[in-house]
């Protein structure tokens, strides 16, 4: 008896939660399909017939393939140049004992703490020193370091991964590059693939970055293009359009959770010792 | 195994990505923007000739926040086969761009703009090439004289214009004026709004005939100080219009004598099309159903409030005046300037001229945009006696450009954002009986002594 209404009570909860987590979504979703003026008058969650028209004006002002483009190109660079050096650095925090590796981590763990936006405009000077203005090299290769990715993924390493497991290669004369990327990289994988996606979410959802590297139009990214549709001056009319592009932004992310969180829960369960 | 299939995924996807990307950019690009700045950004400050050659290389960069500019530049280069690249960017964030690049003497833009508020800040920066190397005094008669003073910096050198104008006034409801009054003359309303205590009584008369005169108190504060300064010699000047300002505010509020509904909430668009609950603020309107309907009596904004009046009037349409508040001011508009930085400065000049200064231009953009009122004078001379079907067969051009004649421009500081930003928060406090008048002058006092050492506060 007390099992069941204990799980009446979790599901209640669950149902909760997840209705509160999708509520903003599903209106996303109903207000993209509305007009303006009425999305400022009323809040409804049934459907408006106004799709088409709120698409046309995101067409007319926007290129949303191009931007569409942009974005994936970025993201999935970044996400991917993190991934492989971050876990590159944490093998080796993790496995080799060298000088001044314990100062270099606390380095390393210092700058988690500094955000971003501090470094913005020196950023944007060493960029336009460099030449790089107005190119995606910028927001791209500095994604190599990412030092949260480098902690959690030694943290993640130390705990899944005995330090036996590199001893066999190394008497079988493997090299160490080699021993990294067919014995490491595999049992970090889970591990990467959580961070792959808090990198891919941050990097396509990034905003201030490519606002002030990105100068011509078609190099915009998503979330810029988006916010530059507030500067069409009707603003009744852009409201239903914003919903529209917002909804097609999110796509991609959908996407990869969906792929990355089946792949995280399906190898999560499997270890690297079997017993 | 999963982990293989992943990645060859992973990798194909980012090939044919890449490819598509590269393949796209080289195609539209043709080597000619990306070769360009590469070279700018190297040179940085050195500006190079200006004299451009004819060609692609010729074409400009406009960074703007208003969209409306893709279609100026769309009609100049149809009309001079000179190429314009517009940048739009979010009027919040425009700021941050500027800001960085320029800061960095990027040479990226050839032409920037900015609203009122910003100009100082980036006039102070350096931002905004000096226009008199143009003769830009020839065309002083051209345009409205306070958009021509609002392109001053603090030393009067112009350094940024307008295709604009954006004069206040009282956009009212012309059906309820004749329930209430029996009259909507402009010149009539215009008497019930001339200054701080006849507003109070008229939004008694209004609330006895059951609606509300304003959607809320912040209608007044364009009112404040168009007559005088806020800062006058380095030295704050608190003038009785702020005070009446306030004193008004308060009275309204507390006798409950506006609708509760703060500008650009879903009430206050709702009102504009006819009836709205009392006391809404925030919420959505599906929540405040059986609550106590009332009307919006007028809304206190500049001209393109009107334009945001009557698109969102529905069944309203046609059914609104326009009069004369308190006093003449104005607030926004894009203005538009060369870049200190650009290497084109001769082409950016041309376009700026051609938005701002042309006559031909003003024509078409006041027929395109439906509305906007122009800086441009002859243009608005020849228009004044347009009359306008949204708004009662009402003159709007020529009260327009009464109205824009009559701004003291002289006035404006630059500290009067902020500054009346502060102003805003007292009267908030006082009308919300958190603080007794004294308590918020007095904290007033503070707030601008501590955010500008430079200003002394007489208290």
């Amino acid at each position: 008896m007390t099992k069941k209404v204990n799980q009446t009570i979790i599901y209640l909860l669950l149902l909760l939660l997840s209705t509160i987590c999708l509520l903003p979504f599903i209106m996303m979703l109903v207000n993209s399909t509305r007009e303006g003026t009425d999305i400022m008058k009323s809040f409804t969650l049934i459907p408006g017939d106004y799709l088409i028209k709120n698409w046309e004006v995101v067409k007319e002002n926007l290129n949303i393939p191009r931007g569409f483009a942009n974005s994936i190109f970025i993201s999935v660079l970044s996400t991917a140049l993190a991934a492989y050096f971050s876990s590159l650095t944490a093998f080796g925090f993790a496995f080799y004992r060298f000088k001044g590796r314990k100062v270099i981590f606390t380095i390393i763990i210092v700058s988690m703490m500094i955000p971003a936006q501090l470094g913005l405009l020196g950023f944007y000077d060493l960029s336009m020193k460099l030449g790089l203005i107005d190119s995606f090299i910028p927001l791209i290769v500095p994604s190599i370091a990412s030092p949260a990715t480098v902690f959690f993924l030694r943290q993640y390493l130390l705990s899944v991964m005995p330090k036996s497991l590199l001893e066999a290669p190394r008497i079988d004369g493997a090299s160490e590059f080699y021993i990294f990327h067919k014995i490491g990289l595999p049992i970090m994988s889970p591990g990467i693939a959580t961070m792959a996606i808090g990198i891919f979410i941050g990097s396509w959802n990034s905003y201030l970055l490519p606002l002030v590297i990105l100068n011509s139009q078609r190099k915009f990214t998503l979330p810029v293009m988006i916010a530059s549709l507030n500067a069409v001056k009707n603003i009744a009319q852009n409201i239903g359009a914003t919903y529209v592009a917002v909804a097609i932004s999110v796509v991609p992310i959908i996407i990869v959770f969906c792929f990355c969180s089946k792949y995280i829960i399906s190898s999560i369960s499997s270890g690297s010792v079997k017993e | 195994m999963k982990f293989k299939r992943l990645t060859a995924l992973m990798l194909a996807g980012m090939m044919t990505l890449s490819l598509a990307a590269c393949g796209g950019s080289a195609s539209t690009t043709s080597g000619t923007s990306d070769t360009e700045t590469k070279d700018s950004a190297e040179e940085t400050t050195e500006a190079k000739d200006t004299d451009t050659a004819a060609g692609s290389d010729d074409k400009i960069v406009v960074w703007t926040l208003a969209a409306d500019l893709e279609q100026f530049a769309a009609r100049y280069t149809e009309e001079t086969g000179k190429e314009v690249e517009v940048v739009v960017i979010a009027p919040a964030d425009y700021p941050t761009k500027l800001t960085s690049a320029l800061g960095a003497k990027s040479s990226e833009a050839d032409v920037i703009v900015g609203e009122p508020q910003m100009l100082p800040n980036f006039f102070e920066a350096g931002f905004f090439d000096d226009l008199s190397q143009y003769n830009v005094d020839d065309y002083k008669d051209t345009i409205v004289d306070y958009v021509y003073e609002a392109g001053k910096d603090d030393q009067g050198i112009q350094r940024a214009l307008s295709y604009q104008v954006t004069p206040g006034s009282i956009i009212y409801r012309r059906d309820l004026a004749k329930e209430i009054y029996g009259n909507d003359d402009p010149q009539f309303i215009s008497e019930k709004f001339k200054d701080f205590d006849t507003i109070l009584a008229t939004a008694k008369e209004v609330k006895d005939a059951g609606y509300r005169i304003f959607s809320d108190t912040g209608n007044l504060r364009w009112y404040v100080n168009t007559q005088e300064p806020w800062v006058k010699d380095d030295v704050l000047n608190l003038s009785d219009t702020a005070i009446a300002y306030m004193d008004t505010a308060a009275n309204l509020y507390q006798d409950e004598l506006v609708a509760f509904a703060p500008e650009w909430s879903a009430a206050w668009y709702a009102s504009m099309a006819g009836e709205l609950p009392l006391n809404a603020g925030w919420s959505d309107l599906a929540e405040l159903e059986g609550a106590d309907m009332t009307q919006v009596f007028s809304y206190s904004l500049p001209s393109w409030g009107a334009l945001i009046v009557r698109d969102n009037a529905a069944d309203n349409k046609g059914n609104f005046g326009i009069c004369k508040g308190p006093s003449s001011y104005f607030g926004g508009g894009t203005f538009l300037g060369i870049s200190a930085y650009s290497e084109k400065k001769d082409a950016a000049w041309d376009f700026v001229k051609y938005c701002t200064l042309n006559d031909e231009t003003a024509q078409w953009w006041l027929e395109k945009s439906n509305g906007d009122v122009v800086s441009n004078t002859a243009v608005l001379e020849a228009n004044k006696d347009y009359t306008n079907e949204s708004f009662g067969n009402q003159k709007t051009y020529e009260f327009y450009m009464g109205e824009a004649q009559n701004i003291d421009y002289s006035v404006k500081t630059k500290y009067d954002d902020t500054i009346g930003g502060f102003w805003g928060a007292s009267i908030e406090a006082v009308q919300k009986g958190e603080m007794t008048k004294e308590e918020a002058i007095e904290d007033f006092y503070m707030q601008v002594e501590a955010t500008f050492p430079e200003i002394t506060v007489v208290r």
